[in-house]
């Protein structure tokens, strides 16, 4: 029960940031005009098209302007241009609650389609599935290295990691993305500069998912190597500082073998506190993914917001930093129901 | 740890604060150098203007690279003379005749020749004859162009053309020099060729080099040595030529070398210093005065207020930073002139401050109930002077480092955006040149100093206030565990 109520808490408060964040970018498109252009170029858009179908059926000139500014009234009405921005936002905000992100100006999915809903949920999986293997690897190594420098803190091997999780927090993922296509792409011709698939990708379900495998090394290991610098260090002193409790000294003295001290004693008290960073860290690489994603013409997520900031979409990215942000928030939430699991003592605090 | 005059001697104990603070010196020098050097509108006048980079090859790489090749790259030289060397009689007729000395030290051919000729004073109706000569230091001779400048008819005499802007000349592509060369290959070396031949072997080869008969095909080697280029005038005793430049095209420019536009990107990279520089610690300072002023507030004032800024922060500081960073620049740069980067600032301060109210918070709320501030409550002191002279005190070693860790963020959030094309374009940053870099195909074509340098450098920003931040941690922990 307490469980459920610590959910219910921490679900509320990740709506109420939906909500802030939903409500500051429509106001922020609102008072700068940006809605009002944005509309207006799509009643012109319709009304053109309109008056080309319509322009047999009339033969007055003047009686066709007529109908035809009539229609474009009308139009401007069921956009709401008639109204200042502030009266729209509750609808607005009501509209893209539903999902109904309406259509882009420029940009379409692979099928064809310009729903903004259509082109933004066939991104999704393929940017989760890159942040998600990266989050995996991250996790491995991160727990790993955490464990074997945890063991002798204050080692030369311990100070050269945690000056390289220092110096990695100041890489910017992206200038490594590049760094790297330069090395095993340009010079070593080992790996491809980026997309997800080859030219003309095998058919059969296996040959192509190897082959996406082989494109997704380099960015995978990009936000390997941008994010394990800071969890290796933070899992190392946490299980440090878990090592250094009164029951682990306990399960010592009592002669239980040291893998198994390890294992149940420091590991599992720690994987909380892990998670947490590792949440934070998601979080993070999330924002390196829209980079990373962009270096390497991954056609995820991030890619697409580099496709709609140069083809000045405004529809598209309005969507997309509420998607970025539904996301986020569905990630997190996911994230507080598997620390109640990894450590029930959670909801009773 | 009770001597609080000591804490810099804690402080530089570390190595790593040595070299943060070495490092920080070093950026804070070369910033200073920069502003005092380089215009403030730079970005606009000079580094956005085309033509004043319009002599310089593109895309070639630093000078530097020739020390890891037994070769000596053709580096890139500009000469001119405004001055009279000599006049000589040719013939029966008298020309001034100016000179340039150019020294071929090189393994190999400058990329291209330009001649750029400015404010030629003509005195008759009928104009001037001019002709560029070059002595090669085997002591042939070559014509390159000869061409005749007349006043515009009418026009008041004596008149100065090309005052305002350069005559430009560019040899490499002038088909009237083919001939010429062929001339010259017949008469020194006896070897036959076509205009469109010599066009396509390229006039540099054959002005600084020397043939070599290889399977019937000629093979060209640079003529190492100086080179004398002399433009000859003659019309009236009196025409003169103000300004005679020549431009030897290098394949290596300059420390950094240059991107698509030709521009000099050691330049570039140079304002990037105070650019970054104030982009970090403006953003860090702002963010952690409201962040800490908000936090002691709500932590010492409690109650009501201490409520509504405990729920917008928690808001804030689950906030996706980037994407609304990438909404804001994006809605800005929509906007005609707006001062980009101020708005970058403004938006790095709106969603960074909640993080640090949160934490100075928590750690006022303990102070709150301490016996010091109970003893000046009991005095009579009033909040204000609570807030400021008792409680802030005790947690300036620690809001002081969160200040420092902060500005790398700041620092490389703004690169993030420049290479997502949302900068200011106003002001070169090193993001903004990593983003033409890769816009620029660099990745794809290996122009390596494109794109490296300006990220090593935004590196070695960040990890300056990283080495800092980390060398004030031994600083900050002990009072915190004293608490």
């Amino acid at each position: 029960m307490r469980a459920l109520r610590y959910l219910l808490i921490k679900g509320v408060s990740l709506i109420v940031v939906l909500f802030a964040v939903l409500i500051l970018t429509a106001v922020l498109f609102g008072a700068t005009g940006l809605s009002d252009k944005v509309l207006r170029a799509m009643v012109n858009e319709e009304v053109r098209a309109i008056s080309q179908s319509l322009a047999q059926q009339f033969t007055d000139p003047e009686e066709f302007q007529h109908a035809i500014e009539e229609i474009k009234t009308q139009l401007e009405i069921s956009y709401g241009l008639d109204k200042p921005w502030y009266m729209r936002l509750p609808d607005l905000v009501r509209r893209i609650i539903m999902l109904d992100l309406g259509n882009s100006k420029c940009i379409y999915s692979f099928s064809g389609s310009t729903k903004i809903a259509d082109i933004i949920i066939e991104r999704i999986p393929i940017t989760v599935m890159l942040v998600t293997t990266a989050t995996i690897l991250v996790f491995i190594i991160g727990l790993v290295f955490g464990v074997w420098l945890s063991t002798k803190p204050g080692s030369l091997r311990d100070r050269v990691v945690s000056l390289y999780a220092a110096v990695s927090y100041a890489f910017p993922t992206w200038w490594l993305a590049m760094l790297l296509i330069l090395i095993f792409a340009f010079y070593a011709k080992l790996l491809p500069y980026g997309g997800m698939l080859s030219e003309n990708p095998p058919k059969e379900f296996f040959p192509r998912l190897l082959d996406m495998m082989y494109h997704a090394i380099l960015p995978v290991l990009t936000l390997v190597i941008a994010l394990s610098g800071s969890q290796i260090y933070i899992f190392r002193s946490i299980l440090v500082s878990t090592a250094q409790e009164d029951f682990v000294t306990v399960a010592r003295a009592k002669g239980l073998p040291e893998n198994l001290v390890m294992r149940r004693y420091i590991i599992r008290p720690s994987l909380h506190p892990i998670l947490t960073n590792l949440v934070l860290g998601l979080a993070g690489s999330i924002a390196g993914a829209i980079l990373t994603e962009t270096v390497f013409n991954w056609p995820g997520l991030g890619r697409l917001y580099y496709e709609a900031i140069l083809s000045v979409d405004e529809p598209l990215i309005l969507a997309l930093t509420y998607v970025t942000t539904l996301v986020y928030v569905v990630a997190r939430f996911v994230l507080e129901i598997l620390y109640i699991l990894v450590d029930p003592r959670v909801g009773y605090e | 740890m009770s001597e609080r005059q000591s804490w810099f001697k804690i402080f530089i104990r570390s190595g790593v604060a040595k070299a943060g603070l070495a490092l920080l010196l070093a950026i804070v020098i070369i910033s200073l150098y920069t502003l005092a050097t380089y215009p403030l509108d730079y970005g606009i006048r000079i580094w956005n203007n085309p033509r004043i980079w319009a002599d310089n090859p593109q895309l070639v790489p630093p000078e530097w690279v020739d020390t890891f090749t037994d070769r000596v790259m053709v580096k890139h030289i500009v000469l001119s003379t405004k001055k009279v060397d000599r006049t000589e009689n040719v013939l029966g007729i008298s020309y001034k005749v100016y000179e340039i000395k150019y020294n071929l030290v090189y393994d190999g051919f400058p990329k291209y020749l330009i001649m750029k000729l400015a404010n030629i004073t003509l005195h008759d109706e009928k104009g001037a004859v001019l002709f560029l000569n070059v002595t090669r230091p085997d002591d042939k001779k070559i014509t390159i162009i000869l061409f005749t400048e007349s006043p515009p008819a009418g026009s008041k005499l004596p008149i100065s053309l090309y005052s305002k802007d350069y005559k430009i000349m560019f040899l490499s592509r002038d088909i009237n020099i083919a001939p010429n060369l062929c001339f010259y290959l017949i008469n020194y070396y006896n070897i036959s060729m076509d205009p469109d031949d010599v066009r396509s072997i390229g006039y540099e080869k054959i002005i600084f080099g020397v043939p070599r008969l290889e399977n019937n095909s000629y093979v060209w080697e640079p003529l190492k040595g100086k080179y004398k280029f002399s433009l000859y005038i003659t019309g009236n005793p009196k025409d003169s030529v103000g300004e005679f430049k020549m431009i030897f095209g290098g394949e290596v420019y300059g420390f950094m070398g240059t991107d698509d536009l030709g521009r000099d990107l050691a330049q570039g990279l140079l304002f990037g210093f105070p650019v970054a520089l104030a982009i970090g610690v403006v953003t860090s300072v702002i963010t952690t005065a409201i962040g800490t002023a908000l936090g002691i507030i709500s932590g010492y004032k409690g109650g009501k207020i201490d409520e509504i800024v405990q729920r917008v922060s928690d808001i804030v500081n689950n906030f996706p930073v980037l994407p609304l960073l990438i909404l804001i620049s994006f809605v800005v740069s929509r906007i005609p002139n707006f001062p980009r980067l101020l708005a970058i600032i403004g938006a790095l301060v709106a969603f960074g401050w909640a993080g640090l109210t949160i934490l100075v918070r928590s750690m006022v709320l303990s102070l709150r109930s301490s016996a010091f501030v109970e003893a000046a409550k009991a005095i009579g002191a009033s909040d204000r002077m609570i807030m400021f002279k008792h409680i802030f005190p005790n947690i300036a070693p620690f809001v002081f480092a969160q200040m420092i860790f902060f500005t790398p963020s700041a620092i490389l959030a703004e690169a993030a955006l420049s290479f997502l094309g949302l900068g200011d374009p106003t002001i070169p940053t090193w993001g903004q040149i990593i983003q033409q870099g890769f816009e620029g195909g660099a990745v794809f074509n290996g122009y390596w100093w494109w794109i490296l340098p300006p990220g090593i450098l935004i590196i070695i920003a960040a990890v300056t206030f990283v080495f800092i931040a980390l060398g004030m941690e031994p600083v900050v922990n002990p009072k915190l565990q004293e608490r």
